[in-house]
């Protein structure tokens, strides 16, 4: 079963490639907006050359923004979660920014903060750390509130009770969080850089596909797609082990 | 009760602070960058101010809508094979989660390539990014169906198209339709995010070009009609989660 799966896996990755290759090569669709796999895997020899410093630069804002975004969300839902009164007055709030398109609020930021790098990572933080601040608050108020009252019971300090109770008790909350925050602040990044800003790999990929240099655009997304894809896979084992060490 | 009232004050009071904050903003800085809320809310309750921009929340609209009906009926069918048929899901289960992992707006450019900057590029993104929870969603509904009730139908003799419509659906009901209302609200950012990033119609190509021209106060006035449009939306998506709680 495993096997024939993998096999058939394989089986439609090729297909698509061959389909499509054919289908350009025919003369169905035009080169100039679907380019064929064969000129594709041509422009990824001169990939390296032409995403190295954007690809850095989008590599150093996703950092900072999980970074920032994730530990500050992950302080804040703590906070929130284990304060009855603090939730249920925040909770809305947080909630309702979290449901809405936070784009429409890039363009204020973008007249606050300028073009580049700093609205870049301020709507990157934003992006992550309402995601974050969610999952966390769901963690630590599914803590058992026996575990709390006995450690009360027997004398533990405020400080204890988080460190030793709570937080141990979230963690397997806190580490799924982490592992959306990444994705959060990836796309966070990509977006701004898309939207308004002179350097990244977003801001490049938008310059390609105006510029209709889709071989280019082509390699640029099945890039970032694959390193996001193995940024996932790996945060997901890593999670598993967490999860398995816990019990 | 007290309790309540008491959070329903901080909340309102919050609330107020915020509006202050904003007013206090304003009145320090450059119309160009905030405008004051004094100057919003009026334009707000104003009937004629909409007259240019009903029709782009009615693209806006038609755009949701489409989206919104092909991701899910194209979502739900592809779920229900794969979810029923075993070899199939384990071939493309790990490939549709993997293309799930990656940023959405990675796919955005190609798609403004593809199908230019009208609304098919907007419908085509927001299609992607709301095909994907309800497909899983689904798959993953059809199969934790408890594999006892299924056999429990068959040995009855029902026949298996029975068995789909009385057994299988009912009981991945409530896990299908979180997937569709998750899928609605992601519709939304989509088609929004869509707009602000590149297009010639509806409410996030006039967000955009009123910010890049500097007009805040209609900047504003947008931002708020959108929120609006988000929760109305989101508020449906609640109603039809809790459809399934009652059905199961």
């Amino acid at each position: 079963m495993r096997k024939i799966a993998v096999f058939l896996q394989i089986g439609t990755i090729a297909a698509v490639i061959v389909i499509w290759e054919e289908i350009v090569v025919k003369g169905f669709v035009d080169p100039l907006f679907l380019p064929p796999p064969s000129q594709v895997l041509y422009s990824f020899a001169t990939l390296p050359a032409l995403i190295g410093l954007p690809f850095y630069e989008t590599l150093t804002k996703t950092l900072l923004s999980f970074a920032v975004g994730s530990g500050l969300g992950i302080a804040l839902g703590i906070l929130i979660g284990s304060g009855i009164f603090l939730h249920d007055v925040l909770y809305p709030y947080i909630f309702g920014l979290y449901s809405i398109p936070r784009m429409i609020f890039l363009p204020l930021i973008v007249l606050f903060l300028g073009i580049g790098f700093n609205s870049t990572l301020f709507y990157a933080v934003l992006h992550t750390v309402l995601p974050v601040i969610i999952i966390v608050i769901g963690g630590v108020r599914a803590v058992d509130k026996r575990l709390i009252l006995y450690a009360v019971s027997v004398g533990a300090t405020l400080t204890q009770i988080y460190t030793k109770v709570i937080i141990p008790a979230a963690l397997p909350s806190i580490i799924a969080a982490l592992r959306l925050g990444i994705i959060f602040s990836l796309l966070g990044v990509l977006i701004a850089e898309m939207y308004l800003s002179l350097s990244g790999i977003g801001f490049l990929m938008q310059k390609l596909s105006f510029a209709f240099r889709s071989a280019d655009l082509f390699a640029v997304t099945i890039c970032v797609a694959v390193i996001a894809i193995v940024i996932s896979v790996l945060l997901g084992e890593f999670q598993k082990k967490i999860g398995e060490r816990q019990i | 009760m007290r309790f309540k009232f008491k959070v329903l004050i901080f909340q309102f009071f919050i609330l107020f602070l915020i509006i202050l904050v904003w007013e206090l903003t304003s009145a320090n800085v450059s119309i160009i960058f905030l405008a004051p809320p004094t100057q919003v809310f009026p334009l707000l309750f104003n009937i004629w101010y909409y007259a240019d921009i009903l029709p782009h929340i009615s693209i806006t609209g038609f755009e949701i809508l489409v989206s919104f009906g092909l991701a899910t009926s194209t979502g739900l069918s592809v779920g229900f094979m794969l979810g029923t048929w075993k070899l199939l899901r384990t071939t493309y289960e790990p490939l549709l989660a993997a293309l799930y992992a990656v940023p959405s707006v990675v796919w955005y450019p190609l798609l403004l390539l593809f199908l230019g900057l009208d609304v098919a590029s907007k419908i085509a993104f927001a299609y992607i990014l709301s095909f994907f929870p309800i497909v899983l969603s689904t798959i993953q509904g059809v199969s934790q169906v408890d594999v006892v009730l299924v056999k429990a139908a068959y040995s009855m003799g029902a026949s298996k198209l029975t068995t789909f419509y009385k057994v299988i659906i009912p009981a991945a009901l409530p896990i299908i339709l979180s997937g569709i209302s998750t899928g609605l609200a992601l519709c939304v950012t989509g088609v929004i995010v869509g707009e602000m990033l590149g297009g010639i119609r509806g409410l996030g190509v006039l967000i955009a070009s009123a910010a890049t021209r500097f007009e805040t106060a209609r900047y504003f006035v947008l931002t708020i009609l959108v929120i609006i449009i988000a929760f109305a939306v989101n508020y449906c998506g609640k109603i039809i989660e809790r459809l399934g709680g009652r059905g199961a």
